[in-house]
């Protein structure tokens, strides 16, 4: 008939039908389109023939019912899906090892992802409940590059500009200035701290803060009018309605007297703008002349609402022109020290959008990412514990798959117990799952640093993609059963000849990928926690141990450290005082910043006393110390650090003039060097060194008061700094801390995040674990006359062991290497966070390697040991 | 059950085709028969639908022939026009003809 030479159908979509498993017309519609195919063939040629075998194939796909496929097999069906229950809950009672490793791990993967979906959904929800969230933009200063490319955003804007904004261009319907402030607060008792914000009246009416008594469009337009939240106002009323009420509030030298006007109620965490206390922005300190009209000096935030026609984009223009016309002189300095060419911008006003800010510019979406990357790690660790441990048990299902072929089962029949069972094991797991995300969540809020609420009907999308997870996790885990077990024939089965062993190259290569995952989280771990390590026990360059810390709150310094030197300084528990500027201790610092021989450079200025180098310890490596009794040196002296004299190329600085300071007009400027001390990090470690200086000049202020104290009586000590400071402060009390405390709260960040990566990969190497052992344990009750045999030919147990191990070693290897170089990138990358780090070593890859080993090791042991004691007699005598 | 009786169009045409074969129905022939009556090209998916439909309403039966050497050995489902079946095809005739015999056909068009 010549056959051969006969055209076929198109493969792929013969494929496709083929696939249509359970339609119970499929082998008909198989010689139905070829014949089709051949006669269309033979009547209008081979494309079109094909073209219409493609098209019929695709509406059988299309338009099959599942439903009537169903019903085809509706003889027993619900009889079945009982007896498929019963099966599966027999199986799950008579091997709880297993049901308890997949369900826990399982439960604990899917309370990962819960709690990783609620920070990422709080993330990106950030100030969108704000109702007028798409019309409000911060105010940004824009610089640009040579090239055009965006150099910098400033988010902080000069006082005038939000006003100006509103006159100049149209379009703008509101504006608030934000900033806050520290300040004392009382009602008649004793003054507490508190942070105070500063804003225009618009604040209220342009975010959506809930006010619960007062008027919103009013409260803030008296200048001695002050808004609190309810919280504030039960802590110093008693009671939430406290409109009329007078609270104190302490912003320079006195208390000041303020109306409560509103009231508001709790204001939602993921609100970039969160006030406890909120006064006109009028009363700042800094809303006065020189500040009020300069245009070079950004001191607060700035808020705009737009018109509800207006687009962000169509102001571009306008702003630029905008810029030019305020900042005018300044881009014109820039864009001759930069050489930016005349058709370019410098700089503009850019508008950032309310619900896009905390996502650029506060919070770094990388720890997003880095958190789902972990908790789908986790849930595959999981998944994968479900597969491989199904795959070793298939040995004994196999027998059942037969035993129901056999009957009468069909392929989709088997399928769907398969996939019914795992969807069974997931569901456990989620609803453990949804319960250890309520245990977990308070521990999460401080580890991550937010307060999230598991609210079942709020967060209805979290329990949506948790169910979504399940789902997934549920198909995933069970497809191995499903497909591949359900497609053996039964004669192999039941004659024995299928060889079904717990280790073939699919649940070799999961194992190792899973040990992969926990080595790389342990890998970052044992970095990050080296790393923090290396950050706390770096040699500062000074000494900050029991160092009491009073800022001064603008009440001068120098007199206020004369007073106690006298009153208390010659008590034997009292080993200095001095007065700073700023104390060190990464807190920042004020400075300068200077253009020098085409470089830009931040130079740090300390203001001291003479004692100060003595005070802190540090080390004077050139010239001299202060001398309190040369009139000079209070102002015309400096003393730099080695890095100051290295960016500065000063190879002899001493008795040289400070450089890049004008003298006259930098009250710094042409003071002389006199000495030069060793380098000590007064800024983190995330950041390279800055040269400084330190000097006498009382120019900046000394604002915070230094006591060092011997580490004996404390307590006395402290009651005595406090009387004195009532003596000489009476009208606030005293505030302090000790140096070294809040030293390494820069890091607090970082510190947060190796703490949740350490758990992490603590849990990962548990449910990782957990899988090995049910795997073992299969392993070797499948090889337990094997053992027998060895036994009996004089295999020792530590011999028997190392078998079952070997294997398991192998892949732990595997692991290791597998992760070691993606750990190795994504630690350095961290590590570039910051300027004095560690470096990667080997011995990082090889420790997280040992601890994997013996983990694993002893997980097995268990299993293995008790193997290599079993009674040959036992495990053979039943033949 | 309560499965709706009524019959669509394309379910129409396809019993007609299934009486007009007599003893030769089965889906490629039905297939064709219709292609080249209507000049309709109808997927197979709506076809197997629709013959499922048609079995299910009790218009149609349908047995497996001889394997035939023309399909490879295999054989093919026959499908017969139930009693059913020729009485919900007169209906349906009935109501056209009435209604073709009320229409008032325009004289504008010819």
């Amino acid at each position: 008939m010549g056959l051969a030479n006969q055209p076929t159908p198109p493969k792929l979509a013969r494929w496709l039908l083929s696939l249509s498993i359970a339609w119970k017309f499929k082998e008909e519609a198989e010689s139905d389109l070829d014949e089709l195919f051949h006669i269309r063939c033979n009547n209008w040629g081979l494309r079109y023939a094909r073209r219409l075998y493609w098209k019929d194939v695709l509406s059988i796909w299309v338009r099959r019912s599942w439903f009537e496929e169903f019903e085809f097999t509706q003889l027993n069906f619900f009889p079945m899906f009982k007896n498929y229950l019963k099966v599966t809950f027999r199986a799950l009672k008579k091997q709880k090892i297993y049901t308890f490793i997949n369900v826990f791990g399982l439960a604990i993967g899917l309370a990962f992802c819960a709690l990783i979906f609620l920070y990422v959904q709080d993330e990106l929800t950030y100030d969108r409940f704000h109702e007028n969230n798409e019309r409000i933009f911060r105010v940004e200063q824009r610089y640009f590059n040579t090239d055009g490319s965006v150099q910098s955003d400033v988010p902080n804007g000069p006082i005038p500009l939000a006003p100006t904004l509103k006159q100049e261009i149209p379009g703008v319907e509101a504006y608030t200035r934000v900033l806050r402030r520290a300040h004392y607060v009382k009602v008649n008792n004793e003054p507490v701290r508190e942070l105070v914000h500063y804003a225009d009246p618009d604040i209220l009416k342009m975010f959506s803060f809930p006010v619960i008594y007062g008027n919103p469009e009013t409260a803030l337009t008296n200048t001695n009018s002050v808004v609190i939240t309810d919280k504030v106002a039960i802590k110093y009323f008693g009671k939430t309605n406290a409109i009329g009420e007078t609270l104190k509030i302490r912003k320079e030298e006195a208390f000041e007297d303020y109306l409560v006007t509103a009231v508001v109620g709790k204001i939602p965490n993921n609100s970039t703008i969160r006030f406890e206390i909120l006064i006109p922005v009028q009363g700042d300190i800094r809303y006065r002349p020189p500040y009020i009209d300069r245009w070079d000096m950004n001191l607060y935030r700035t808020f705009i609402m737009l018109e509800k026609q207006i687009n962000a984009a169509q102001l571009k223009g306008p702003l630029a022109a905008f810029r030019e016309r305020h900042n005018g002189d300044y881009n014109q300095v820039l864009r001759e020290r930069y050489e930016i060419p005349e058709d370019q911008l410098v700089s503009t006003y850019h508008l950032n959008p309310l619900p896009e800010i905390h996502l650029n510019s506060v919070s770094d979406p990388m720890y997003s990412y880095i958190l789902s990357g972990i908790a789908i790690a986790i849930l595959l660790i999981a998944c994968i514990n479900f597969i491989t441990l199904s795959i070793g048990r298939s040995s004994r299902r196999s027998k059942e798959v037969g035993m129901r072929k056999v009957v009468g089962a069909f392929r989709h029949q088997l399928m769907f117990q398969f996939w019914g069972e795992a969807f069974l094991i997931c569901g456990i797991s989620l609803i453990l799952g949804i319960l250890l995300t309520e245990a977990f969540l308070p521990i999460f809020n401080v580890l991550s640093g937010k307060s999230l609420a598991f609210n079942y009907l709020e967060n209805w999308a979290t329990l949506v993609a948790l169910f979504g997870f399940m789902v997934l996790t549920g198909f995933v885990s069970g497809s191995y059963p499903a497909i591949i077990l359900s497609g053996f024939k039964p004669v192999t089965i039941l004659k024995g000849s299928l060889k079904l062993s717990g280790s073939n190259f699919l649940t070799k290569s999961l194992v190792a990928l899973q040990f992969a995952f926990s080595v790389m989280l342990i890998i970052s771990t044992l970095i990050m926690k080296n790393q923090l390590q290396f950050i706390r026990s770096q040699d500062l360059g000074y000494n900050t141990e029991h160092v009491v810390y009073i800022p001064l709150n603008r009440l001068e310094g120098l007199e206020i450290a004369n007073n106690f030197r006298t009153a208390i300084g010659g008590h034997a528990d009292i080993v200095d005082i001095t007065a700073t500027g700023v104390a060190v201790g990464f807190q920042g610092s004020y400075g300068y910043g200077v253009q020098y021989k085409g470089e830009h450079k931040n130079i740090n200025v300390f203001t001291v006393e003479s004692n100060y180098i003595d005070f802190m310890e540090m080390e004077l490596v050139a010239g001299r110390d202060f001398n309190p009794n040369m009139a000079t040196d209070s102002s015309e002296s400096i003393i730099i650090t080695e890095t100051f004299a290295r960016e500065f190329g000063l190879d002899d600085p001493i008795g040289k003039q400070v450089p890049a300071l004008t003298p006259g007009e930098d009250p710094h400027g042409g003071a002389i060097i006199v000495g030069m001390v060793k380098d000590h990090y007064f800024q983190s470690l995330y950041d390279e060194m800055d040269p400084a200086f330190l000097t006498m000049n009382p120019a900046w202020g000394h604002g915070n008061l230094l006591i060092r104290i011997r580490p004996e009586n404390m307590q006395e000590t402290i009651a005595m700094i406090k009387d004195a400071w009532n003596t000489f402060v009476p009208e606030i009390p005293l505030n302090y801390r000790f140096l070294d405390e809040d030293m390494f709260e820069e890091y607090a960040n970082d510190e947060r995040w190796a703490t949740i990566v350490n758990y992490s990969s603590l849990f990962a190497i548990f449910i990782a674990c957990l899988g090995l052992f049910g795997l073992v344990t299969l392993t070797v009750s499948s090889r337990i006359r094997e053992v027998g045999i060895r036994k009996v030919l004089g295999a020792s147990v530590l011999q028997i062991s190392g078998l079952f191990a070997k294997d398991f070693v192998k892949l732990i290897a595997i692991g290791v290497l597998i992760a070691s170089p993606i750990g190795y990138y994504t630690m350095n990358k961290w590590l570039n966070n910051f300027a004095y780090h560690i470096s990667v070593g080997i011995i990082h890859f090889v420790l997280a390697a040992i601890i994997v080993l013996v983990i694993a090791l002893s997980t097995i042991s268990f299993q293995t040991v008790k193997a290599g004691f079993t009674n040959p007699a036992e495990t053979l005598s039943n033949e | 059950m309560n499965r709706s009786k009524k019959i669509g169009e394309l379910e129409e045409l396809i019993l007609l085709a299934i009486g007009g074969l007599s003893n030769e129905a089965y889906t490629v022939s039905i297939q064709q028969l219709l292609e080249s009556t209507s000049g309709r090209v109808i997927s197979m998916g709506a076809l197997y639908t629709s013959l499922e439909r048609l079995r299910k309403k009790g218009y149609a039966t349908s047995e497996m022939s001889k394997p035939t050497a023309e399909r490879g050995g295999k054989s093919k489902r026959i499908y017969k026009v139930t009693y059913e079946g020729e009485q919900i095809l007169h209906e349906t005739r009935a109501v056209r003809d009435r209604l073709w015999n009320q229409f008032k056909w325009s004289p504008a068009w010819g």
